[in-house]
């Protein structure tokens, strides 16, 4: 958000009728499965990346164009995409102490069991492995640009390890989030997040 | 935070924030201010200075440290320098506010493309007590093209030493040190034995 991320320019993108009638529909899945979160596609914006938040008592889920309709993100991509954003809402694991969201590894997890688990209800799969393939060449080497502090103390803020852990199905959580465990979470009944705009 | 692929700068920088301004770090700079008649947050500061003289942060990749103070020098904006700096002299002055969170979460809203922060309203428990947050709400980031200015920014106006005041200790006299001192001298002097004269 405040410092550059990887980007796909817009005349890079794939703008295809069939890419955004595709990305339609697996939004409106996930908002049929999971009503109480909203999702927006910002067309506009190019940074390869989504990203949760709670604005005025709302989940919303922001799928920036940059990675919606990046040419090497496809189904697999795109659904992990989505659940792990969802997961930031809807898991109950580890909490993010400023804001009310779960913390990286909590969505990460909820994302391939929970979520994957919800989806499958309905009739809809995806492939993990091929999703964090296609994550990893549409991002690129920026993957690892984390501070060795971060890096070390949460596997969900190192690429390689986050692979790795997901893929062998070790997604442990904690009950504090190990990054930002010493930091206290708001004692005024959790009402943090709550933001006029 | 939050996102899918996290940004290991921004995580850095709202960490060591959030980190800052709750617990005894928080209660050691309110000591500082109150004990120093440091205007910390006073409106005519620069967020860049205080930043450097919290030492907060990021540490790696792309010029990390420059960039970031000229992002809080030239392209925050005076508003939100403002702003912010309005609400943390609020929250430090007031012994209730147990903490400040901080957050960015990206904004599509704004037109021209711009910053803006968002102070979240006081919501106090039963005994008082709240925390406040401060949220950068963005539209684009950084330029990866902008090569940052990583030296020491100068001094604000009625900045009181040090430059730097530690988190984890205040090197001032608190009045309860200052009286526990008094009375041990007292008694020292009172259990002395008086000098034998010399024949």
């Amino acid at each position: 958000m405040i410092f550059d991320q990887p980007q796909q320019a817009v005349e890079q993108q794939d703008r295809s009728a069939e890419r955004i009638s595709q990305v339609s529909r697996l939004v409106a899945v996930f908002e049929a499965i999971f009503p109480s979160v909203h999702y927006r596609v910002l067309n506009t914006v190019t940074a390869i990346n989504a990203q949760a938040s709670f604005v005025n008592g709302a989940c919303l889920v922001d799928i920036f164009g940059g990675l919606a309709f990046h040419p090497a993100i496809r189904h697999d991509g795109l659904v992990f995409m989505l659940l792990h954003e969802t997961g930031h809402h809807l898991s109950d694991g580890c909490k993010l102490p400023w804001a009310h969201l779960a913390c990286e590894c909590s969505a990460d997890r909820w994302a391939t069991a929970d979520g994957r688990k919800a989806l499958e209800e309905k009739g809809k799969t995806f492939r993990l492995e091929a999703a964090l393939q296609e994550i990893e060449h549409a991002v690129g080497p920026q993957l690892q640009d984390a501070a060795p502090t971060l890096r070390i103390s949460c596997w969900a803020m190192n690429w390689q390890k986050r692979k790795r852990t997901l893929l062998v199905g070790q997604t442990t959580i904690p009950k504090t989030c190990r990054i930002s465990g010493a930091i206290k979470r708001s004692q005024s009944g959790g009402r943090y997040g709550l933001i006029n705009t | 935070m939050g996102s899918l692929i996290p940004n290991g700068n921004d995580a850095e920088v709202i960490n060591k924030l959030n980190d800052r301004f709750q617990g005894n770090k928080l209660i050691n700079l309110r000591r500082h201010i109150k004990g120093k008649s440091d205007d910390f947050f006073a409106s005519d500061r620069h967020l860049h200075r205080i930043s450097y003289r919290l030492n907060i942060f990021p540490s790696t990749g792309n010029r990390p440290k420059g960039r970031w103070y000229l992002f809080l020098r030239d392209l925050i904006g005076d508003t939100n320098r403002t702003k912010i700096l309005a609400a943390l002299k609020g929250a430090l002055d007031d012994e209730k506010c147990v903490g400040v969170h901080f957050w960015a979460r990206f904004n599509p809203k704004t037109n021209p493309p711009d910053y803006d922060v968002d102070i979240s309203p006081k919501h106090p428990d039963a005994n008082g007590e709240y925390w406040i947050t401060i949220t950068l709400l963005c539209d684009h980031e950084i330029d990866a093209g902008i090569s940052g200015d990583p030296s020491v920014p100068p001094a604000d106006n009625g900045e009181k030493s040090p430059v730097q005041p530690s988190p984890l200790r205040w090197r001032g006299k608190s009045p309860k040190r200052a009286l526990k001192k008094a009375a041990k001298k007292a008694v020292s002097k009172v259990g002395k034995k008086p000098a034998k004269k010399r024949k």
